[in-house]
């Protein structure tokens, strides 16, 4: 039964009459936000809306490198709201459906100052149930999820991130204010080649995908794990507007997975954010790096310079110079000392005795892995 | 030669008269310009000039001129200008012509300019959106409305703009339809306290040539909307051109369309009716854009990519696959299918996008004369597109070589396939054609710009809707959006797109009273973004959140117009049980301007279809809550009379109406989240003096409707009678207090009783009679006899086939468990119910009547049994209720996932019954 308000009539002539008005409220959503914060960074969380990394603001310069989720809500008498916006912020999605404007509200712990949990059961909508945990380390932030599909029937799944950088300017200034930088195989096959961005989707060989700004002298970076990303696992980027502004388009799939119901898949990335270094080549775990030859010494010195995203105890560099002739190796291994994010270290190698040729940069820093420089590769005459 | 100038005084006295405009002119014989005004109250004064600046001096031509005969003879160098203004309906026209009379062509832009008080806010509807004052200038420039959506298809602006103020609003554009390439409407500041308001259109004038242009101005009161005062006013000036072309009773255009449904599948009869369906997009019925006919000579190409199999390859049950198929066998099978099916389901042939696009190679080998290069930011190729094989160029299809022969195949296949309409995709504005016909000095339309000459694709698809009326008679045009003279259009957005926002209701404002459909992906994708929590929902939970959003669109639908498709309709009992109202209610013509204003926030939708004493207004309250509120109807608005308004209601209603000069007050009950619509059941032209009140009651039956306007506390007085008209009924009788009436002269005594009765043209049964009648013996099987004559026509078959269709449809879904429906010749079994049906022998009239338990159906011809039988099958339907559950009739219905999710297949929203009094009492 529908129930009638009863209004008093007094006649019309006191009557305060309304015109009907078939348009919408229109209002910002206000997100309701919890911060991760050190002396680097601070990153900021949707709880309300999937528990999306909405911001990553570097510190003290308090530079926001992601494009921050916009929504507007439009409410059609109560019947209907729709909300509008950019889609941004970074979650899990999946490539066959896609999650970018989903509104979920996840279930959240915090264990500590630097970690936050968010759960889920049906996650988006799907038949996944989802456990995100977000650590932030000095500049770097781990994500790891496991979802699990329980869905009557088998499916594939591809998880993807997607982030979307503040592109800063509109379009006059923008030129040169990023340098992507993705890697993609070498026409040879044996080697990944860094290249400047083209507007096109890119699939690199390899574990991460970087940008740098030079403007703000820092670097970005994702890094999944490579086990992740198999051999299907891809990278993407591209740079659009929204509002008239800039924004680039980071993502990544990992490798599809087909997944029985109660199959479980956890996987795990690193979101880095190198301070002061702009001149990425390579990424050793989470130490980006690039090196140089300076040729007004004699013997030539091979630096390496290295800039971490979180802090590192004292050790050692191996740096292995590869003979692109005879693929002969040369060897040394370097001791560097604590090395904190923000503060970039330089390692050197004199060349001499070094036999004239090409050679290629490569090598090993313990506890993080192998590195393998793409440039430049050094002739030594 | 002094600088020219035509001064317009709009003098503004009281709210627009139904007939005439708001304001007066005169024209000043001493000097050349016009004063219009109204003796009496003072208003606004709005005084404007006609000016005209010159594309290649870039200033403006100093005219001069005299006034003789009612009309404006201007002179300029190079040229003469005659203005002859007039009003029409409720606005000022200017009839006008430019003579060069210059060796060289003229780029001219005739304008007219208005000085409007800025009192208070403003507003500036542009054409496309009414945006604030506050940042000034605004430009709206040529005929797209924003940047290219699409195809720009749904982008058109509306052929005027107006300055829209506190109190009054003065508004100028073109008359619609006409061929003007360019218009442009401007509002800048002029000085402290005025805002300068202009509207142009640009043309090219090719020497010793004459153009022919029209301008419309007006001014208004503000009143019942913002823009939609000046949107009525121009609905009002000029119906003929914001109707259907064909005739308004065309049996297709009003009625849905289901998609491709009757045409990738075989179609069925007695689904698409139950879907109210009457048209068909008949997509893509050719191998080759541009070769719509499928000649032997260009049938064999090499396509841009390979010929393949895609979904449009199966249609009606025959392949048309192009790795295989003969030219012979093609126009074989197409025949068969249009034969078929083409009258019974509306099939609309789909001409290549109204000849705005042609293959490629085709286009180039044949037709490079009417290729479009200058798209304005729209596309000039498509690849792919209709045709998954080829590339399509933009084309012009008037005047040009290609024009010609797609005419010629147009005719070819109307004569051919016999279609009962086209379809015109992409019936839209912005591109520019500078080809060699533009050149032409008599290709209508020409405009210019920085680059030269140029005509708008809108000019072709305008001559080619012209075409179709003016050489395929009864062929109805159906656009998908809205350039052009179409008799019916699809808005290709859903209401839960983005997009729908962006263009409604401007699209509506240029559609004006044509029925119009939308098509798009209903609630499928919209809901995984809209409830993403859907998972972790009841199915209760579900469910209610579906049902405000059936709500949603069928308020929608009854905002402007529309009508959905199944993947909104399946399983929304609501949706399905308002279409015959909705139905109904459209084809009296949506109308911009809904006059009635309510005490209550509660009612969020509004809308008027109708004018006069044949108005419908819809009412709907989205909130939770009912509420019961006083109405207030601006009858000035309507029409000339005063109306007296009763609930529209199936059954029967009573409404009391508190009626005085220009306006009625009545008691609403704005229901929760159901539409309510109330109807004009009169007009009165002569009330008396004080208020009265008169009781409107109405009983409404299959056979019968009775209107009784019990008057009470008034004085005696003598009026005319303006009774409402009922479509498939006639007015029998009008007595008051018992006594036949002349309805152009009634005197009306104190406390009188006027009854209204009408009775059906077509049933003679009651509702009682319909509901006794023995379809169904026990077991709920039908058992009934079809009585055909002995040599039974072909007519009578197919009715017979359709009225049996009726009940195994029933019996197929449930309804009934059974039916034992015998289609008998001759007497058959006499014992049993029966339908006797009779078509092209003695009668001169259909209709159905009842004798004993015999249905007695009979028509003259076949076309009136068609729409007998149907109209027909729709009062069995009431007896024999059917709402289609959740379950996909195809794509974008409710997402597989959630079906199986909440186990919905079977599954219906509850029913609330808002169209009937007892039922739903019950």
């Amino acid at each position: 039964m529908k129930k009638f308000a009863a209004i008093s009539m007094f006649g019309v002539l006191c009557l305060n009459f309304v015109q009907a008005a078939p348009a919408s409220t229109e209002k910002v959503v206000e997100y309701r936000k919890v911060t991760l914060q050190n002396e680097f960074l601070s990153v900021d969380l949707l709880p309300d809306s999937m528990g999306r990394i909405n911001q990553i603001r570097v510190l003290p310069s308090n530079y926001e490198i992601l494009f921050p989720r916009h929504t507007v809500k439009n409410d059609f008498g109560s019947l209907v709201s729709r909300s509008k916006g950019n889609n941004f912020g970074s979650c899990d999605n999946f490539t066959y459906r896609d999650l970018r404007a989903r509104e979920n509200a996840m279930q959240m712990e915090q264990p500590d100052g630097r970690t936050v949990i968010f759960s889920a059961k049906n996650y988006g909508g799907e038949p996944v149930t989802l456990t995100r945990k977000i650590t932030l380390t000095d500049s770097k932030i781990t994500v790891t999820s496991k979802i699990q599909w329980h869905d009557r029937g088998a499916f594939t799944v591809t998880p993807r991130w997607d982030f979307f950088l503040n592109g800063g300017d509109p379009l006059p200034k923008r030129r040169g204010l990023f340098i992507p930088l993705v890697r993609m195989p070498d026409a040879n096959g044996k080697y990944d080649r860094l290249v400047r961005w083209q507007q096109r989707t890119v699939v690199p060989s390899d574990n991460f995908l970087a940008v740098a700004i030079p403007p703000q002298k820092l670097s970005f970076a994702l890094i999944p794990d490579p086990e992740d990303m198999g051999k299907e696992g891809k990278f993407y980027t591209l740079s659009s507007g929204y509002n008239s502004r800039w924004y680039w388009w980071m993502a990544f799939m990992l490798e599809p997975q087909k997944m029985a119901p109660g199959d479980c898949r956890e996987y795990t990335f690193d979101i880095a954010v190198f301070p002061n270094f702009h001149d990425l080549k390579e990424i050793c775990g989470d130490i980006a790096m690039h090196c140089y030859v300076t040729r007004s010494v004699t013997p030539w010195i091979l630096g390496v310079v290295l800039a971490p995203s979180t802090s590192c105890d004292p050790g050692s560099v191996k740096l292995v110079l590869t003979s692109e002739a005879d693929g002969r190796k040369y060897e040394k291994t370097v001791s560097i000392p604590p090395l904190t994010p923000g503060k970039l270290r330089n390692i050197s190698w004199s060349l001499a005795g070094i036999p004239a040729g090409k050679y290629r940069v490569s090598g090993n820093i313990p506890g993080k892995g192998d590195f393998d420089l793409p440039e430049p590769v050094i002739t030594i005459k | 030669m002094k600088n020219l100038y035509l001064t317009i005084f709009l003098t503004i006295f009281c709210f627009a008269a139904a007939a005439q405009p708001e304001f007066e002119w005169k024209l000043n014989s001493s000097a050349p310009h016009v004063t219009l005004t109204i003796p009496g109250k003072s208003g606004i004064t709005v005084p404007g000039a006609f000016r005209i600046y010159n594309g290649k001096s870039k200033k403006f031509d100093r005219i001069a001129g005299s006034v003789k005969d009612g009309s404006i003879t201007l002179a300029a160098k190079g040229y003469t200008v005659t203005l002859r203004p007039e009003i029409k309906g409720k606005i000022l026209l200017f009839n006008g012509a430019i003579t060069n009379k210059s060796g060289g062509e003229l780029f001219l832009q005739p304008e007219l300019v208005f000085l409007f008080p800025a009192a208070g806010e403003n507003c500036f509807f542009n054409g496309y959106e009414t945006l604030p004052s506050d940042k000034l200038p605004i430009r709206r420039e040529g005929l797209k409305g924003r940047p290219s959506q699409k195809l720009a298809g749904v982008t058109q602006v509306f052929p005027a703009a107006g300055v829209i103020g506190n109190d009054f609003t003065v508004f100028a554009g073109i008359v619609p339809h006409d061929l003007v390439s360019y218009h442009a409407a401007v509002l800048e500041k002029a000085g402290k306290n005025r805002l300068r308001f202009i509207f142009n259109q640009r043309h090219a004038v090719a020497p010793g040539r004459t153009v022919n242009f029209r301008m419309v101005a007006g001014l208004t009161a503000t009143a019942y909307g913002r823009e939609e005062a000046m949107i009525q006013r121009m609905f009002d000036s000029f119906p003929e051109l914001f109707s259907p072309v064909v005739s308004w009773d065309n049996p297709y255009i009003w009625g849905t369309e289901q998609y491709l449904q009757s045409w990738n599948e075989v179609p069925d009869y007695e689904l698409e009716r139950r879907y109210h369906a009457t048209l068909t997009w008949a997509f893509v019925p050719f191998k080759r854009a541009g070769d719509i006919y499928g000649e032997a000579d260009l049938w064999d190409y090499k396509p841009y990519r390979p010929f393949k199999w895609w979904y449009n390859t199966r249609i009606a049950g025959k392949i048309f696959d192009y790795r295989n198929l003969s030219n012979e066998t093609f126009h074989r099978q197409r025949r068969e299918v249009f034969q078929k099916y083409a009258g019974d389901f509306g099939y609309s042939f789909y001409n290549s996008a109204a000849g705005v696009w042609c293959e490629d190679q085709l286009a180039v080998a044949r037709y490079s004369d009417a290729i479009v290069d200058d798209t304005d930011k729209v596309q000039k190729y498509l690849s792919p597109w209709c045709t998954p094989w080829d590339q399509h160029v933009r084309v012009f299809s008037y005047r040009t070589s290609f024009g010609k022969k797609f005419r010629e195949d147009m005719k070819k296949v109307y004569d051919e396939l016999g279609m009962p309409g086209f379809a015109f995709d992409c019936a839209a504005p912005g591109a520019c054609y500078r080809g060699p016909a533009a050149q032409d000095p008599d290709m209508p339309g020409r405009a210019w710009d920085e680059k030269g000459v140029f005509v708008d694709q809108t000019v072709a698809v305008i001559k080619m809707t012209d075409f179709v009326h003016e050489e395929l008679p009864g062929a109805f045009v159906w656009l998908n959006g809205i350039t052009g003279r179409g008799d019916t259009t699809m808005l290709e957005y859903g209401i839960f797109e983005d997009s729908f926002r962006s263009v409604m209701p401007v699209v509506r404002y240029n559609a004006g009273q044509i029925p119009m459909q939308t098509r798009g992906y209903g609630f499928n994708r919209f809901l995984f973004d809209y409830l993403p929590d859907w998972r972790n929902m009841t199915k209760k939970e579900f469910l209610s959140e579906v049902e405000k959003l059936s709500v949603h669109l069928i308020f929608n639908y009854f905002q402007y117009g529309l009508t959905g498709t199944y993947n909104t309709a399946n399983g929304c009992s609501l949706e399905q049980y308002i279409m015959p109202e909705l139905l109904k209610v459209r084809k009296l013509g949506w109308q911009a301007q809904a006059p009635v204003k309510v005490d209550t926030d509660k009612m969020f939708y509004s809308s008027r279809y109708g004018t006069k004493e044949n108005s419908v207004l819809f009412m709907g309250n989205p909130y939770e809550e009912s509420v019961v509120c006083q109405a207030e109807v601006g009858n000035k608005i309507l029409g000339d009379a005063d109306y007296l308004w009763v609930r529209m209601m199936r059954d029967k209603a009573e409404t009391l109406n508190s009626a005085e000069k220009g306006k009625t007050g009545f008691k609403v009950e704005l229901t929760s989240r159901i539409p309510i619509l109330y109807e004009s059941v009169c007009g009165i032209t002569s009330l008396p003096q004080e208020k009265i009140t008169v009781n409107v009651s109405s009983q409404k039956d299959i056979d019968r409707v009775i209107y009784r306007l019990q008057f009470t506390g008034n004085p005696e007085f003598t009026t005319a009678l303006q009774p409402r008209r009922i479509e498939g009924f006639k007015l029998n009788s009008v007595k008051v207090d018992g006594q036949n009436a002349d309805p152009a002269e009634l005197v009306i005594g104190e406390n009188s009783l006027i009854v209204l009765e009408y009775v059906s043209e077509k049933f003679a049964f009651s509702r009682k009679d319909l509901y006794s009648f023995p379809f169904v013996k026990e077991g709920n099987k039908a058992v009934f006899e079809i009585r055909l004559p002995q040599d039974a026509n072909e007519n009578e078959l197919r009715q017979a086939t359709r009225l049996k269709g009726v009940f195994d449809f029933l019996v197929k879904h449930k309804v009934l468990d059974s039916a034992d429906i015998a289609v008998v010749k001759g007497n058959g079994d006499m014992n049993k119910p029966g339908m006797v049906i009779s078509v092209g022998r003695s009668a001169d009239k259909a209709g159905v009547s009842l004798l004993k338990d015999c249905w007695q159906i009979t028509a003259p011809d076949a076309a009136s049994a068609d729409s007998l039988v149907r109209k027909f099958s729709y009062i069995l339907d009431q007896r024999f209720e059917y709402i289609f559950p959740f379950e996909p009739r195809a794509w974008d219905c409710l997402h597989p996932d959630m079906l199986k999710y909440f186990d919905l297949n079977q599954d219906r929203l509850p029913l609330v019954r808002c169209f009937e009094s007892e039922r739903s009492a019950k």
